[in-house]
């Protein structure tokens, strides 16, 4: 689809309604300004929702340095921002610059040749190094009027740089498309360590990897809570598999289950009070909702098959999940509740993994192939399939970007098993680590914990 | 003597006319008295005009800026009321386009009449039926796809829009396998923003008027489900028996023995 050009006052995305409903909520809070009625502005409709996911250029201006900050702290901070922008998918980033982050060919000339809209933006930033305090300051600018559309000061140390620069991103994306951005988000997965397997997280473009379990056991199936500052997983601590939760501020693991059977695949609710997860405690694998505070358990479905993998809706009234009741593993969709259960019919033998979009409309799910598991999607509106990976290795486990546009993913087309992301057009594939025994990703919210922000001493 | 008489009236005279100067100069000083009072009244007269102009200036000036402060907060009103009457067109032009989606009347049994297929004389040339068939299919799909997309809205949390997607196409085809779905899911768009009256009544509906309805189980339980919310718990209990009872072999049956247990604790 096409950018719409329209003579109004702002720039703005308007695909569905649910983004009217957050201008709505917002207005007010709109970050751009509103011209006088005499001067005629350009207003550009980002079409997000789009498979071709078209691309706003905007330049990236060389950053401009104070006090003690360094031209290699500057250029690095424009490479991050221009990696995050291009992450987002709705921006084409580009920097006039010789020094490129990302010197494809194919960026710049996509970004350059993208319709001569009446609209430039360009993104100006300062970086200001005062004894190790750091300060960034970031200005969207509208080169054809000359107005600055936004300007954002973030605060830190240079060790927080990385994030603050996602700070900077995320607000570009969000004043452009309404949308919340992707780049403070994190992915959190498990791979071998020194005895059994431990939780490890990073960046959502695989920087600052570190280990936040050591159990010294096995420890898998890895899911975030909705404010980003625990991970719930299963772990065989005392030989059998429990429920455990790693508070990332505190560095603390707790129980949360306890019991007889097997615990697994936990998932938090979007609204953060309630996990679900399965568990054999009553003897077969069900699918069990918790609430986190009262620990109240809930067991929604009840079936002599084998009920695994659930998903929560954007919403949280809904669970997809995979049973094999019918003989062979296919999608299921029920309430909160565990009422109104009906199958998902697709036609594919051997289903799993589902993981509902953020969005809302999509499902992804793997299924199994001569050569191992692949990611498919599943349209809900068309009712269509869409196979993204095809005769690279064995694809598993996929799991939303917080803006529903990215999946990450666990593969083995390099040899081992390692994190991948792609758009959900199955474009734009980058590999994440480097391990070779990573499985289970799973994608976090962009909620970033204030604790993240603070200098270390 | 002639000289002594003129020496006198020249004395005379010129005592007269000191007597005149004198006056003219008592007149004079008169006058000029007169006026620096008249130029005083004049002067406080201009610096109370001055100071009544100051203070009009002053007024002028406060009242032209609370004039601007006015104007320019109409002026960020008026941007905010057109944002919102922009918004509100979106999702008017979103309706829209669902409704007008839609033929005005989907009657699935009134035959699409060609245009030109003279049927009141000419009795051999009647509709032709393969385009009615395309017609009617037609119809359904659109129905379907209204079904879909208030679905979809259920899904993003657009509880209102979704209601008001099934209960159009509850209107349209009230005899369709999916009228008693669209009947449920109004319940449960209810139920989901916790209007739990309004989910009673809805799930109510599917089970008195699609009684033979496979949402039966599921309204039953989620109907029993907001009474409890309602804290009608008598009520909820004697509906989840009643589930129960009819449905023994129900997920639903099952989900109901155990929300019994639980208020029975």
């Amino acid at each position: 689809m096409k950018n719409q050009i329209h003579n109004n006052s702002f720039i703005r995305c308007v695909v569905s309604i649910r983004w009217a409903f957050y201008l709505l909520n917002r207005l007010g809070l709109l970050i751009l300004a509103f011209p006088n009625a005499t001067s005629a502005q350009t207003e550009v409709r980002l079409r997000a929702e789009t498979r071709a996911f078209t691309r706003l250029p905007i330049e990236l201006k060389p950053c401009q340095l104070r006090d003690q900050a360094t031209k290699e702290l500057g250029q690095r901070a424009v490479d991050i921002l221009d990696n995050d922008l291009w992450a987002s998918s709705v921006i084409a980033a580009y920097q006039t610059e010789e020094s490129r982050a990302n010197p494809e060919a194919l960026r710049l000339e996509l970004a350059l040749s993208r319709p001569s809209s009446p609209i430039r933006l360009a993104v100006q930033t300062q970086i200001s190094l005062v004894s190790k305090k750091l300060t960034l300051e970031g200005q969207l600018l509208d080169m054809v009027t000359g107005k600055t559309l936004e300007q954002k000061v973030y605060r830190g140390c240079p060790e927080n740089l990385r994030l603050l620069v996602h700070s900077l991103a995320d607000d570009i994306v969000n004043s452009l498309t309404g949308e919340k951005g992707i780049a403070k988000s994190r992915i959190t997965f498990t791979a071998a360590a020194s005895e059994g397997k431990e939780i490890f997280v990073m960046e959502y473009d695989g920087t600052n990897l570190r280990q936040v379990t050591n159990l010294k056991t096995l420890n898998l199936t890895p899911a975030w809570s909705n404010d980003g500052r625990e991970i719930v997983f299963t772990s065989y601590q005392r030989g059998n598999p429990d429920l455990f939760v790693v508070d990332l501020i505190a560095s603390r693991q707790s129980y949360l289950i306890k019991d007889n059977g097997l615990h697994s695949s936990p998932v938090w609710s979007p609204d953060g009070k309630k996990i679900a997860f399965v568990s054999t405690k009553d003897g077969n694998a069900e699918i069990y909702v918790m609430d986190v505070y009262n620990k109240h358990l809930q067991r929604l479905t009840q079936h002599p098959a084998i009920d695994a993998s659930p998903s929560w809706s954007p919403t949280g009234r809904e669970i997809v999940f995979t049973s094999d009741r019918l003989g062979n593993p296919q999608l299921f969709i029920m309430d909160a509740e565990g009422a109104n259960l009906r199958r998902l019919a697709i036609d594919l033998k051997y289903i799993d993994s589902p993981a509902w979009s953020p969005r809302g409309d999509k499902i992804a799910f793997v299924s199994r192939g001569p050569g191992g598991f692949d990611i498919f999607i599943y349209d809900m509106i068309g009712e269509t399939l869409m196979q993204l990976t095809n005769n690279a290795g064995s694809n598993e486990d996929p799991c939303w970007s917080p803006d529903g546009y990215r999946l990450a993913f666990s593969s083995t087309r390099d040899g081992r098993s390692d994190i991948y992301s792609m758009l959900s057009d199955g474009t734009d594939v980058r590999r994440l680590t480097y391990k070779g025994t990573c499985t289970s990703p799973a994608w976090s919210l962009n909620a970033r914990p204030a604790e993240d922000f603070l200098c270390k001493e | 003597m002639k000289n002594l008489l003129k020496i006198i009236s020249l004395v005379g005279l010129v005592l007269i006319a000191g007597c005149a100067t004198r006056k003219e100069i008592v007149s004079f000083k008169n006058d000029s008295f007169y006026i620096r009072a008249q130029i005083d009244s004049l002067r406080a007269e201009q610096r109370r005009l001055r100071a009544a102009i100051a203070k009009l200036t002053t007024l002028t000036e406060q009242s032209t800026e609370a004039n601007n402060r006015l104007r320019a907060d109409i002026q960020v009103q008026l941007n905010q009321l057109a944002e919102q009457s922009q918004i509100l067109n979106d999702r008017l032009e979103e309706t829209g386009r669902r409704i007008s989606n839609l033929p005005s009347k989907l009657r699935l049994t009134a035959p699409a009449i060609s245009p030109g297929a003279d049927t009141t004389n000419n009795g051999s040339r009647g509709v032709d039926s393969s385009q009615v068939k395309t017609a009617i299919r037609r119809r359904l799909d659109e129905a379907q796809r209204l079904y879909d997309s208030a679905y979809q809205d259920f899904v993003k949390g657009q509880y209102a829009l979704a209601q008001q997607g099934f209960a159009q196409y509850l209107q349209l085809l009230p005899e369709s396998d999916l009228a008693d779905n669209a009947q449920y899911w109004i319940g449960e768009c209810n139920y989901s923003q916790k209007k739990y009256n309004e989910a009673v009544q809805a799930f109510q509906i599917v089970i008195t008027q699609y009684p033979a309805g496979e949402k039966v189980p599921a309204a039953m339980l989620k109907m029993s489900y907001a009474q409890i919310a309602l804290g009608k718990t008598q009520a909820a209990r004697e509906n989840l028996e009643a589930l129960i009872k009819r449905f023994p072999q129900t997920n639903e049956a099952s989900l109901a023995r155990s929300r019994l247990q639980e208020l029975k604790r």
